[in-house]
C-alpha cells in the first residue's frame, strides 16, 4: 500500500498527547489519509484543536494530505 | 414558597455586634439574580458610595449566586461585592471552594457586614442562629493555621472565609481565603477585599448550614445537566488533568501570554518548563480537587518544594500565578513559582497584582528608578527566580520599604516611584492586567477598557471565544472577526461581558462556557430552580442590566471615557516575535463602535433611554 509522509506541529500543550512528547511529529499514513487521521494517530484529542493550518491557511480536518505536507495543529485557548 | 432562594440576607454590625435578617422581595432576585446582582443592586440603594472604601460605612458583602445549593454544574461561586479599597471603584472578586453552597445551607442568601470591630473577631453563623467569637488568639496566624484552629473550636463540617496577615496588616492588595480543611484553598484576590476585612477587625466568616435549598423541578434541572455535562467534560479535559496551568503553552503559541513585563511575544521553552503537564511530571504534585458541584475538578495541589514552608502542602499556582511570577518576570522556574504562589496564598494576598507589582520594580531597577537601597539588597532582574521568596514576603508581611511600596498594587506604586514608572505599570482604573495579552485578541480591548472593577479579563473572556474554547454563536454572534482586527469587535466584546455578568449572579464558574452554554441553558436551570417562567431574553437583558447597574456606580464616582483606557504598551507597541507580532490594536475604532453599540453617551455614560429600558433607577 502506497504511504505519505507528513509533517505535523503542535503547538502549545497538544505536544503533551502523542508518545513522543515533542513538538514536531512526522507521521507516515496511508495514501489518501485525512488530517483527522493523524489527529487521531497522535492521540490528540480533537476537542483541544482549535484550529488546523496548512501553509499557514486554515484547513479543515478532513482534509486529504499529500506526501511532504506540513499540517500544523494550534490548540484552543482557555487559560484562567 | 419560593424554590432556590431563601428571600434572607444576613445582615451583621460589626460595631454593635448585632445581627438581623433582610428580608428581599421575589421581584429583586428576578431582577438581579444573586451573587454580583443583587449585591449591586443592595449597594446601590443601601450604601453611600461617597464614603471611603476603607470606612465603617463600606459594607462587605459575601453574596452566593441564585443556584447555589442546587446540583448545576460549578454552581459554587460566591462574589465579594463592595467599593474595593484597592481601586476605590466597584468591587467584585469571585470565589470558588464550597463556602457559597453552606451560606445557602444556613438559610441565607447572602451575609453583608457592616461597621468596625474594636478587638478582632470571628463571625461563626449556624443555621441562621449568629455567634462572635473572639479572634485575638489566630490574629497574626496564616489561612491553613487559622481555618485548622477555628474548625476545631466550631464544627468539623463548617466553611471558613479568612483573611492573613496581610489582610490584617492592611495590605491592599490582601485577598480573602476559602478554606474546609478537606481541599487546600480558593482565593477571592482580586480588588483587595482582604484589606478591607482586615480594617473591620474581622478575621473569619464561619458558615454551618443544614438546610436543604427547595428545588422547583429538580427532574427538569438533573435531564439538562445529564445532557451538558458529557459535553462540558469533553472539551475541559485539559483543565481536568492539569488544571489552568496546563494552559499556559496555549496562551503562549497565540501570543496572549505577558512576557518581560508585556514587552515579549514569545517565551516556547520557558512555557513549557513551567506548565500544568510538567508539574504533573514532578514530585510536587500532590493531587486534585473539585468545588461545590463541580464535575471539571481543575484544582490542583502541590507540594512546596523551598522556601519557608517547604514540605508543606497548598494550592498549585494556578495559570494566572504561573504566568504572572513566570513568564512575566521570565523566571521559569517552576520550584520558585510554587513557593511563591504558596506564600500569597498562605498570607492572604493576590497573586495577579503582587506578581505585576513585581514587574515593574524589577523594570523599574532596570532603569534605575529603584536600587538596591530600595529593595533591602534584594537585585532585582529578569529571570530571578529563588530570590523572589524573600521580595513576596516582604509584600505579603508589609515590610517598611520595597514590601510596603509593591503590597499598594501597581498603580499607586508606580505614582510613588514616579518618573518614567507610570510607563512600566500595566493598569487600568487601578486594577492590574490579568495576564492575557489584549494584543492577541482585540475583544480584550473593549473589554479591559470598560471591565467595571478595572483591567479584569472574567469580565468578557474574549480570549477564550476568539481562541475556539467558546463558540461565539453561543452567544447568538454571527459576523466574521478576525483576531487582530477591529470589524465587530465592540459589538462581540459587549455581547460576552452581558453574559458573563450572568455567571457572577447564577454563581457558575466561567469554565463551563467549555460545555458551549447558552442563555436558553442557563434560562432553563434558572426556571427549573426557582419555578419562574423567564424567557431567553428576559435572560439576556439582566446580563446587560447588571453591567451598566455596575457602571452606573462607578459614574456615580466620576468614572467616564476618560477612565476606559489601556496603557501604551499594550496599544502601541510590537512585540515583533510569536503569534501576535505586530498587532497594534485599533482602539478608537474598537472604542467609538463600543458606545455606540452600547447606547452610552459619547462621554461613557449610560443613556437615560437605555437604563430606562433596562429599568435601573440610580
Amino acid at each position: 500500500m502506497q504511504k505519505v509522509c507528513v509533517k505535523v506541529v503542535l503547538r502549545g500543550h497538544l505536544m503533551w498527547y502523542p508518545e513522543k512528547k515533542q513538538k514536531h511529529q512526522i507521521v507516515s499514513a496511508r495514501k489518501n489519509a485525512r488530517v483527522i487521521d493523524l489527529i487521531k494517530r497522535l492521540n490528540v484529542p480533537i476537542e483541544q484543536v482549535g484550529f488546523i493550518l496548512k501553509n499557514g491557511q486554515k484547513v479543515d480536518a478532513s482534509l486529504i494530505v499529500n506526501d511532504g505536507d506540513e499540517i500544523e495543529l494550534v490548540p484552543i485557548i482557555a487559560g484562567g | 414558597m419560593s424554590y432556590g432562594f431563601w428571600g434572607k440576607i444576613l445582615e451583621v454590625d460589626l460595631t454593635s455586634k448585632t445581627w438581623r435578617d433582610m428580608e428581599i422581595k421575589e421581584n429583586l432576585y428576578k431582577r438581579f439574580l444573586g451573587g454580583s446582582g443583587l449585591g449591586g443592586a443592595l449597594l446601590h440603594s443601601l450604601f453611600d458610595y461617597k464614603k471611603p472604601a476603607m470606612s465603617e460605612e463600606n459594607p462587605l458583602m459575601f453574596m452566593p449566586g441564585l443556584l447555589l445549593g442546587a446540583p448545576a454544574p460549578s454552581a459554587a461561586k460566591t462574589v465579594i461585592v463592595g467599593k474595593s479599597p484597592l481601586t476605590n471603584i466597584w468591587g467584585e472578586s469571585v470565589v470558588g471552594g464550597s463556602f457559597g453552597p453552606e451560606i445557602k445551607r444556613a438559610g441565607y442568601d447572602g451575609v453583608i457586614v457592616k461597621g468596625k470591630a474594636e478587638t478582632p473577631v470571628v463571625i461563626y453563623i449556624e443555621d441562621q442562629q449568629v455567634k462572635f467569637i473572639d479572634a485575638s488568639y489566630v490574629w497574626g496566624k496564616d489561612v491553613y493555621e487559622t481555618e485548622k484552629t477555628l474548625r476545631g473550636k466550631t464544627d468539623e463540617k463548617a466553611e471558613t472565609a479568612c483573611i492573613g496577615p496581610a489582610g490584617e496588616r492592611l495590605v491592599p492588595i490582601a485577598s480573602i481565603m476559602i478554606l474546609n480543611g478537606k481541599s487546600t484553598t480558593r482565593a477571592a484576590g482580586r480588588c483587595g477585599f482582604g484589606c478591607l476585612m482586615g480594617y473591620k477587625k474581622l478575621k473569619a466568616v464561619i458558615v454551618r448550614g443544614t438546610k436543604k435549598i427547595p428545588i422547583y423541578d429538580s427532574k427538569k434541572l438533573s435531564e439538562s445537566v445529564r445532557e451538558f455535562n458529557p459535553f462540558l467534560m469533553k472539551n475541559a479535559k485539559v483543565l481536568h488533568d492539569y488544571g489552568t496551568l496546563g494552559t499556559i503553552q496555549a496562551v503562549e503559541s497565540e501570543g496572549d501570554l505577558p512576557i518581560k513585563n508585556w514587552t515579549l511575544g514569545s517565551w516556547e521553552d520557558g512555557a513549557a518548563k513551567t506548565c500544568g503537564q510538567m508539574l504533573d511530571q514532578t514530585t510536587y504534585f500532590a493531587g486534585h480537587h473539585a468545588c461545590y458541584a463541580c464535575p471539571v475538578r481543575c484544582g490542583k495541589d502541590a507540594k512546596v518544594p523551598i522556601g519557608p514552608f517547604e514540605g508543606k502542602t497548598g494550592h498549585a499556582p494556578e495559570y494566572e500565578t504561573a504566568a504572572g511570577f513566570g513568564a512575566n518576570l521570565l523566571n521559569d522556574d517552576l520550584v520558585s513559582i510554587i513557593a511563591v504562589n504558596d506564600i500569597c496564598n498562605r498570607y492572604g494576598i493576590d497573586t495577579i497584582e503582587a506578581a505585576n507589582a513585581v514587574a515593574l520594580a524589577i523594570e523599574c531597577y532596570e532603569n534605575g528608578l529603584l536600587t538596591a537601597k530600595d529593595t533591602d539588597g534584594i537585585k532585582l532582574k529578569w529571570g530571578m527566580s529563588e530570590d523572589l521568596i524573600p521580595l513576596v514576603l516582604k509584600i505579603a508581611l508589609k515590610e517598611e520599604g520595597i514590601g510596603e511600596l509593591l503590597g499598594k498594587g501597581v498603580k499607586t506604586a508606580s505614582e510613588e516611584i514616579g518618573g518614567l514608572a507610570k510607563e512600566f505599570a500595566i493598569q487600568t482604573k487601578g486594577l492590574s492586567y490579568a495576564m492575557h495579552d489584549p494584543r492577541a485578541y482585540t475583544t480584550m480591548v473593549a473589554n479591559y477598557a470598560t471591565a467595571n472593577r478595572g483591567a479584569c479579563h472574567l469580565e468578557a473572556l474574549g480570549y477564550f471565544s476568539e481562541g475556539g474554547a467558546f463558540p461565539a454563536k453561543c452567544i447568538n454572534f454571527y459576523k466574521k472577526t478576525e483576531h487582530h482586527g477591529y470589524e465587530g469587535k465592540a459589538e462581540y466584546a459587549v455581547r460576552l461581558q452581558d453574559f458573563m455578568c450572568l455567571f457572577n449572579a447564577l454563581g457558575l464558574c466561567k469554565f463551563i462556557m467549555l460545555g458551549h452554554i447558552t442563555h436558553e441553558i442557563m434560562r432553563d436551570w434558572i426556571n427549573a430552580v426557582t419555578g419562574w417562567n423567564l424567557t431567553t431574553e428576559e435572560v439576556r437583558l439582566t446580563g446587560e442590566r447588571l453591567f451598566n447597574l455596575k457602571r452606573m456606580y462607578n459614574v456615580k464616582l466620576g468614572i467616564s471615557r476618560k477612565d476606559d483606557v489601556l496603557p501604551q504598551r499594550l496599544l502601541m507597541h510590537d512585540r515583533k516575535t510569536g503569534a501576535a507580532a505586530g498587532s497594534i490594536p485599533h482602539y478608537p475604532k474598537i472604542m467609538h463602535d463600543y458606545y455606540k453599540y452600547r447606547k452610552w453617551s459619547n462621554e461613557g455614560i449610560p443613556t437615560t433611554e437605555k437604563l430606562k429600558e433596562l429599568e435601573i433607577e440610580v
